[in-house]
């Protein structure tokens, strides 16, 4: 075991871990952030993505170590930006959730679309969402709010 | 306490809350607090079909309270106040509509009432208005909260006046869901989640064979991982308990076993050889008329044989389960579809008494038919009562599709003599494959699975002449289960892939020739609305094509129309149209999320779906060897709801069984390939 400090949501957090523990049990187990969640454990799925200094990586392959000094955001933490009230705003207003097991995932792998790609095409969103399975089939829900979010983002309603 | 029961299991409890009781209780599914809100209790699981919003909206409807001020309470496992407390079937909201708008009615007379008493003035002379009951006549008003503890008092009205269609307010208004920002937050809790104090993580090891038992355990290297407390030998799998999810997996990896061979190990070509077979041969008669045999010896007839496989669920999230058992008491949290025959079969696993066990219900991470076996409570109870601390296990992806309860394999064999104008004559269907209600219900079945022949028995076209049968035919050592529609399901990817493929024989169009087959208003309603809405006669260019189907299941109408692009072993789908007809919408738009989400995951197993075994073992294990559909495969869907007043039927699956066999009429249309064995792209 050994201790880490990270930066999770704006806030340093130590862990007491070994060193090689995928973060979705880090954050799962450990601190009491359950809203990564666990779908398939080889990055398969998406279901656990989290930011990783924006990126949007999988926390079921990424092992604690990886993490450094680099700034670790989670579903939770995604409310703390415009863009990420934004998004959530358009997923409530277009009814994505159904089970919404796999939501925490498909919202940060949006986040990270509309960071880079602030009025993605359709060909965009299947491009960057493609890693993200939803077995509740909310696809066509989730391409709307996306458009929606980034027309919001872009001061349209 | 005495109750009085409205129907549908529901008890309306005349309950004299004492004063200590801050809350009236008005039975036990409505509470008003003095404050005015209303809490629901929910007897039904919400897995994601938006069963907690359609409810809502019925009892706020008839209670006249706004939506905000009426919460969902998950039911505790109690059977006899909230009765089985089974959700499947796609029967929520179908067999609550009535029970609860009913309950909602009372509840607002008897605070009427209440409030006349009050004002000594005739109740007919009040009404009520967002939680409100006025008298305006002398413009007095008094709130649910005010009026909840002395209506609670008050008998229940034995048979309340319900509001006409025409008065509803909340009732067939297209409403976003009410327990979505937990969804989008990160904050909703699944069974998966659950923590308490003390817990630790359990995985279980389970031999690569289907059905091989653990003959030797070296469990050495697994105790030195860090993190691991315990190991466990039980009689099909070894089991590591571990203070957390990765020392768990770390330890089940050092685990070294021997398992044995499984007595019989399955072969998916052996399956289906024996399930082919039994087409062959006459099974039980689920229906025949009585001229049938003359008219099928008349020869001339046209067959067609069908191969279905075995499916697994993978829902999102993996099945899991936490226990806590004591001597006297047993603690569970998970998602469950099952919560009361769950709790029956705790308490007789343990040997304690019902009220001995209680079960937290939690949101599911997807079931799709997964959750309503109690197999994997049953496994965690198992281990937790060897000790003394709560216990999590978790099924990882590989052990949830590998330890699934599949679909069953089927294959069915039709066979059709046509007249001169293409009207079926003679038909003839035998259906072979596992019977789950013979598992379930053994005494219920005669031969015949009831489930398994819905929709072939009665099919909903006219056909003069029929026999249909069923075979049954188990794989030893293996356990089949429900799925999203089973029987329906089943039948509607034969029925209508033949129905399909005899109008091509008789050189009709494939929508008219249905249309002269149905007599049912609202079947033909659903398919000319899918004709428009896809624009069903206009020519498509070569190598794209359309397929339809309609089906009549689960109190509703459906009519789908898929359209296809096929080429370099691939399918592509292009677009979806649904039609359907579900009586009324509660909520409009969690009918078409539900439309859309069933289409989708039809489609998904239609394309891809199909777990095999080779010499006993399974040969998938995770997204990658057993794929779903994903956002860049996944079509745009256009749903059209028939507007109806009749009383609401099931949704859930209805979609779904029609995605397969539209497919497949899709891939025909586009190819001139009739392909009747599924998976789709595993014939190209
Ligand atoms: S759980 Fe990490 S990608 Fe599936
Ligand atoms: S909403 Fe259920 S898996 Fe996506």
């Amino acid at each position: 075991m050994s201790i880490f400090h990270i930066s999770i949501n704006g806030k340093v957090r130590r862990v007491d871990a070994e060193p090689e523990t995928p973060m979705l049990w880090v954050l799962r187990d450990e601190l009491d952030l359950p809203g990564a969640r666990f779908g398939c454990g080889a990055g398969l799925c998406g279901a656990c993505t989290i930011h990783v200094d924006g990126a949007p990586l999988r926390a079921c392959i990424t092992p604690l170590n990886a993490i450094g000094a680099s700034k670790v955001t989670t579903i939770e933490g995604l409310g703390d930006t415009r863009l990420g009230r934004i998004l959530q705003e358009a997923w409530l207003a277009e009814d994505v959730a159904q089970c919404g097991y796999c939501q925490s995932g498909q919202l940060m792998s949006a986040a990270s679309l509309l960071a880079a790609t602030p009025a993605p095409s359709d060909e965009d969103i299947d491009q960057a969402m493609s890693g993200n399975i939803c077995r509740c089939g909310a696809y066509p829900r989730i391409r709307k709010a996306i458009h929606r979010a980034a027309n919001a983002l872009r001061g349209k309603s | 306490m005495s109750g009085l029961a409205v129907g549908g299991g529901l008890y309306v409890a005349a309950a004299t809350p004492t004063k200590a009781q801050a809350q009236a209780v008005l039975n036990a599914f409505v509470r008003i607090k003095p404050d005015g809100s209303v809490g629901l209790t929910l007897a039904r699981a919400e897995m994601g079909q938006g069963v907690s919003t359609s409810l809502t909206m019925i009892l706020a409807e008839e209670l006249d309270v706004p939506l905000s001020r009426v919460s969902i309470e998950q039911a505790p496992s109690d059977i006899a106040r909230y009765g089985a407390q089974a959700t499947g079937g796609s029967t929520s909201v179908a067999s609550s509509y009535e029970a609860l708008r009913k309950v909602g009615a009372a509840a607002r007379e008897m605070l009427v009432a209440e409030a006349a008493a009050r004002w000594g003035v005739a109740p007919d002379t009040c009404e009520t208005r967002d939680g409100l009951v006025r008298h305006p006549a002398s413009g007095r008003g008094l709130t649910y909260g005010d009026l909840a503890e002395g209506a609670a008092q008050r008998p229940p009205p034995p048979s309340p006046a319900l509001k006409t269609p025409d008065q509803f307010r909340i009732i067939g208004k297209p409403t976003t869901r009410l327990d979505g920002r937990a969804r989008v937050d990160g904050s909703v809790r699944y069974g998966i989640d659950a923590a308490p104090p003390g817990v630790r993580i359990a995985l279980a090891a389970y031999s690569p064979k289907f059905g091989g038992k653990v003959e030797r355990v070296d469990e050495r290297e697994a105790l030195k991982v860090a993190g691991v407390s315990k190991v466990l030998r039980l009689d099909d799998s070894v089991v590591v308990i571990a203070r957390n999810t990765f020392a768990a997996l770390k330890g089940r990896e050092a685990l070294k076993i021997t398992w044995t061979e499984p007595e019989h190990p399955i072969d998916t070509k052996a399956v289906f050889a024996a399930l082919e077979a039994a087409t062959r041969t006459p099974g039980a008669t689920a229906a025949q008329t009585s001229g049938v045999e003359a008219a099928l010896a008349g020869g001339g007839l046209y067959e067609a044989v069908y191969h279905q496989p075995f499916l697994a669920h993978a829902p999102m999230e993996p099945m899991n389960c936490v226990a806590q058992v004591r001597a006297d008491l047993c603690e569970i949290w998970t998602g469950t579809q099952v919560m009361g025959a769950a709790q029956k079969a705790v308490a007789t696993a343990l040997s304690l008494p019902l009220d001995k066990v209680v079960i937290h219900n939690r949101p599911l991470g997807g079931a799709f038919g997964r959750r309503l076996e109690p197999d994997a409570i049953l496994a965690c109870v198992e281990v937790a009562r060897q000790v003394d601390h709560p216990v999590k296990m978790i099924w990882t992806r590989e052990d949830d599709i590998r330890r699934d309860r599949f679909r069953p394999a089927y294959v069915d064999r039709l066979e059709a003599r046509l007249d001169a104008d293409g009207r079926p004559l003679a038909w003839r269907h035998r259906i072979a494959g596992s019977s789950i209600i013979a598992r379930l219900y053994p005494q219920a079945f005669k031969g015949v699975d009831a489930d398994a022949v819905e929709c072939a028995q009665n099919p909903i076209y006219r056909l003069r002449e029929r026999q249909v049968e069923f075979n049954r035919v188990e794989t030893p050592g293996l356990t089949t289960s429900w799925w999203r529609g089973v029987g329906a399901l089943r039948s509607t990817f034969v029925l209508e892939s033949f129905i399909d493929e005899l109008a091509v024989k008789a050189g009709q169009d494939p929508a008219a020739f249905r249309r002269g087959l149905i007599d049912d208003p609202r079947l033909a309603g659903v398919l000319d609305r899918v004709l428009a809405l896809m624009n069903w006669s206009t020519p498509l260019p070569a190598g794209r094509g359309r397929g339809l189907a309609i089906q009549h299941a689960f109190k509703s109408y459906g009519a789908m129309i898929v359209e296809v692009s096929v080429g370099q072993g691939r399918i592509k789908v292009d677009k979806v149209g649904c039609a359907v007809d579900c009586g009324l919408a509660i909520n409009p738009r969690g009918v078409e999320a539900q439309v859309q989400g069933g289409a989708l995951f039809g489609l998904s197993a239609a394309l891809t779906g199909e777990i095999t075994f080779a010499e006993g073992a399974i040969e998938q294990s995770n997204f990658d060897s057993y794929p779903v559909m994903r956002m860049n495969e996944a079509p745009s869907i256009a749903v059209a709801l028939i507007d109806s007043q009749a009383a609401p039927g099931g949704l859930g699956e209805l979609p779904t069984i029609l995605a397969a066999p539209a497919l497949a009429n899709a891939v025909a249309a586009a190819t001139g390939r009739r392909l009747r064995r599924l998976p789709l792209e595993a014939q190209l």
